[in-house]
């Protein structure tokens, strides 16, 4: 992860094109700013240590 | 216009014949009609069908025949349940073009089966993404309790209307905090039943691994009848209160609280003689993973729509749900592996060291509209990111919870949350019970300038 405001919107934009989204100019700095509040929920997450056999929830029972 | 408020009332006041189910329905037409315009709550009028709907109770009544619990009671849900012939807008216009619902959601027609009678959609955020309710196509919802205060979100119609004393009853869905952050701004009673013990078709999805329909109400008593009906089972037995481990969730649910909400949350306590505090390991990264998973949910639900009609959505909806269409496979399944750790840690506590633990719901009164902020590690912050702080990291174990409208003597309402294991709602109706006959939760209907 990168913590360049430029590098963040290239690689924004190359998700987006991997996805077939066009992302336009107007929604370009909205997305921005949300993928790094994202981000940074993201490298709080990278933090905790999982053992292998901890499945994703997937077919989830409270 | 008079009417009886309560659920127990209005519903008495039909079966005795005090009172008929189509009057009932006529007086709250009216009121919303002239007196919702102080709190846009409403987005849609269904008179014909609540008129309709309130003879054929009336019908019954006069055949002789057993009358429903809910009979004649008035009822709103959020615009995102589906009702027979109607649009479902889940607070857009992106899906207008879709068909009218061909049958009502369950747990609304389980509602109108009980006599409840549908009169109105309520507003919501767009896509029930926000702690707003302040909506680009269909307006923003003032908290009635001071409308120059948010009335929370996303489902704060519900919230506001049961708080105005418009209807006694209303449904919201709740993924990050959706019925418990309105529910405690605008001072009622909600319930986030345990994820997957109320139907959610037809309500519209925004994330899958959390959503939870649920409903508002003026008071407990009212709270407790509706749910037990949307979940079409008899009131359980509720255990005595002295049977009860309670704790108070100290760590994360103790910091950034105001001291009007501090010392709330301590007469809560004391009220309950709450002697335990416990913690939960890694609350903060429990908050990014419901965050996560909404965004990545989310995102994904629309990204066909986005691809196509991204114009058409409130342009901040619009980037949220990118943002989360863009999130990488490996966030959205570390966050789901957390869940399940988080869960089972949970689950340890709940059979180890408490049966209902206390918690606050958000931590300040209803930020101002013109100042949408909220005071976190000494920084003012958007309050629509951060009314979540404590809701959400509870979303993430699919535990029931209640929210109860905390009584603050120095200003506008605010809000606990109870917490049980999964399946022990009569727990929480106990507990909440309690609370109620102590006077340090539940308020009555506030005085609205046009009322």
């Amino acid at each position: 992860m990168t913590d360049s405001r430029e590098e963040n919107s290239l690689l924004v934009r190359a998700r987006a094109k991997a996805l077939d989204i066009d992302l336009s100019p107007d929604c370009l700095p909205g997305v921005l700013n949300n993928t790094a509040l994202l981000t940074d929920f993201t490298r709080l997450l990278q933090q905790h240590h999982f053992v292998d056999t901890c499945e994703p929830a997937g077919e989830y029972e409270p | 216009m008079s009417r009886p408020l309560t659920i127990a009332e209005i519903s008495e006041a039909v079966r005795s014949g005090k009172m008929t189910a189509r009057k009932i329905t006529e007086t709250t037409l009216d009121i919303l009609k002239q007196q919702d315009s102080s709190i846009h709550s409403v987005t849609k009028l269904l008179a014909k069908e609540a008129l309709a709907q309130a003879d054929a109770i009336d019908a019954l009544r006069s055949a002789g025949k057993p009358l429903p619990p809910l009979a004649g009671v008035p009822f709103g849900v959020k615009d995102l349940f589906d009702v027979a012939g109607h649009v479902t807008t889940a607070g857009s216009i992106v899906l207008n073009d879709t068909l009218p619902a061909k049958q009502d959601a369950p747990v609304v027609k389980r509602l109108k089966d009980g006599g409840a009678i549908l009169v109105a959609t309520l507003n919501m955020d767009e896509f029930a993404y926000g702690f707003a309710t302040e909506n680009s196509h269909y307006g923003t919802t003032f908290n009635p309790r001071d409308t120059s205060r948010m009335a929370g979100g996303s489902s704060g119609g519900s919230a506001a209307t049961v708080a105005a004393g418009f209807l006694p009853l209303a449904l919201g869905s709740d993924t990050n905090g959706s019925i418990r952050v309105p529910a405690s701004l605008c001072g009622v009673w909600g319930l986030k039943p345990t994820f997957g013990r109320l139907p959610r078709e037809g309500a519209y999805p925004f994330s899958a691994s959390l959503d939870v329909v649920g409903p508002f109400a003026a008071n407990l008593s009212d709270l407790a009848t509706a749910f037990h009906v949307m979940d079409g089972t008899p009131a359980a037995p509720e255990p005595k209160i002295s049977d009860l481990r309670i704790a108070r969730l100290g760590g994360w649910f103790a910091t950034n609280l105001t001291s009007s909400c501090q010392k709330a949350l301590d007469r809560a306590c004391d009220a309950l003689d709450v002697k335990q505090t416990v913690e939960l390991p890694e609350v903060a990264i429990a908050r990014a993973c419901s965050f996560l998973i909404t965004a990545a949910e989310g995102g994904n639900l629309h990204l066909p729509r986005l691809r196509r009609v991204a114009a058409q959505y409130d342009p901040a909806t619009r980037d949220r749900l990118l943002a989360g269409a863009l999130l990488p496979a490996d966030t959205y399944l570390q966050a789901q592996r957390f869940r399940r750790w988080f869960r089972d840690q949970v689950h340890a506590l709940f059979r180890e060291k408490a049966d209902v633990l206390i918690a606050p719901s958000v931590m300040c009164e209803a930020p101002r509209r013109d100042d949408p902020t909220v005071m976190v590690d000494g920084k003012s912050v958007s309050a629509r990111a951060y009314l979540g702080l404590y809701t959400q990291p509870l979303s993430l174990p699919g535990l029931p919870v209640l929210a109860a409208p905390l009584i603050n003597p120095d200003g506008l309402p605010l809000g606990l949350q109870l917490v049980a294991a999964p399946g022990k709602e009569a727990s929480l109706f106990a507990v909440a019970r309690e609370l109620e006959k102590s006077g340090v939760c539940g308020y009555s209907k506030p005085e609205l300038a046009c009322l």
